[in-house]
């Protein structure tokens, strides 16, 4: 009776004791990512809305067409930046293409240098100026022979803004080239010290 | 006797470990005590007639009083303004008061101010719609911009459109970077525990 007693004691001393030392189960694995963190927020509008807003990009009034486009754009509707181009080459008012092309000047890409090429050839001097600006704060080298083809425009302010605009350029492809030399030199320093070092 | 003294140890650990105490339940906290209205139910029930009173400045004096004092019955009185009002000037100062927000907001008054006839009224709805800035009024926005007869209004109307844009992005990105926040604490978690664990089989 004794040892059964003291072995149901070892037997419930022994289980415990597994339990305290018994090696821990790997973690799970990290959960995947929230899809909000990578999504962008649904817009406030249904599509049906949307397509409301996008017959109101060929408003009779200009400052109804601009902020129909805006919204589009911060939508991110498939149709903004198309549309954008559309109204850079067609819309009726000088206005409405100076802000087309502002709004282009803040993003990157072929397909935006196309379209602030394509505007130099617009009628308003003071649209093909605001083309070469946004040409110079996009810093495509692409645009180059472009902007070279406006140095024979008849008014003087775009001349001028076009050599501005190449010497911009010029100047950044030059600070770019100094970087990259900078950063092989250093490399090549690194390189030399490590073989040293063995 | 080792033996049982380590049981009994063993036994000790297991069952002290007990739960923790339930936290000390909160402290009732009393309700604030309103300021009590200066006039007596007579006199504010006088007032409440004057709303109604041929003179716009009466009608928006009373409504004023009884929004500031905060009177029940100015939400809808407000709301009745809004909608049937024949001074549209008043009607745009019931829109200002309703979009200042000091007592309560109305949201279909503000949509009916859409469909006003006076221009002046149209744009001080939307302009009441940004502040309140509430996206379910979205439909009713974008309708105006699609077909009121006045461009001032049309644009407007795709502002405020673009303000509600703005805002959920803003509420979607602070959700985003609490999510991220959440997510990589997770993950270091995760990678503190796994080291830990190869730490003591290692051991």
């Amino acid at each position: 009776m004794k040892f059964a007693l003291m072995g149901v004691v070892l037997l419930v001393a022994g289980f415990f004791a597994f339990q305290q030392f018994k090696p821990k189960p790997p973690p799970p694995p990290p959960p995947p990512p929230p899809p909000a963190i990578i999504l962008e927020p649904q817009p406030i509008i249904n599509i049906e809305e949307q397509s409301k807003i996008i017959k109101s990009a060929n408003d009779q009034d200009p400052g109804v067409r601009w902020e129909s486009l805006v919204l589009l754009e911060k939508m991110k509707s498939p149709q903004a930046l198309p549309l954008m181009f559309e109204k850079l080459e067609k819309d009726p008012e000088t206005e409405v293409r100076i802000k087309i092309i502002k709004s282009l000047a803040t993003r990157k890409g072929p397909e935006i240098t196309q379209h602030l090429i394509i505007a130099l050839r617009d009628q308003e001097p003071t649209v093909k100026v605001e083309a070469l600006q946004a040409l110079d704060t996009v810093g495509d080298y692409t645009a180059a022979s472009s902007i070279t083809d406006t140095l024979k425009d008849q008014e003087e302010t775009v001349r001028i803004q076009a050599l501005k605009t190449l010497n911009s350029l010029q100047d950044k492809k030059a600070a770019e080239l100094a970087a990259e030399q900078k950063r092989q030199e250093e490399l090549r320093r690194q390189a030399e010290e490590a073989a040293r070092k063995r | 006797m080792i033996l049982l003294a380590a049981s009994s140890w063993f036994i000790y650990k297991q069952y002290s470990q007990l739960a923790a105490p339930p936290p000390a339940p909160v402290a009732a906290v009393a309700p604030p005590v309103k300021a009590l209205p200066v006039l007596g139910p007579a006199e504010l029930r006088k007032v409440r007639v004057s709303a109604h009173n041929a003179d716009p400045g009466v009608r928006w004096s009373s409504l004023e009083f009884l929004y500031t004092i905060g009177d029940p019955s100015s939400l809808p009185l407000l709301e009745k303004t809004v909608a049937k009002d024949p001074d549209p000037e008043v009607r745009i100062k019931a829109l200002k008061l309703l979009q200042n927000g000091v007592g309560g907001k109305s949201l279909p008054a503000m949509i009916r101010g859409l469909g006003d006839i006076d221009t002046e009224v149209r744009l001080a709805s939307l302009d009441a719609l940004e502040q309140l800035g509430d996206p379910a009024a979205s439909r009713w926005i974008a309708e105006t911009a699609e077909k009121d007869l006045e461009p001032d209004v049309r644009a407007k109307a795709l502002h405020v459109l673009g303000t509600f844009q703005d805002k959920r992005r803003e509420e979607f990105q602070r959700l985003s970077a609490h999510l991220r926040e959440q997510y990589e604490s997770a993950v270091a978690r995760s990678r503190k525990a796994a080291q830990e664990g190869e730490d003591e089989s290692d051991k």
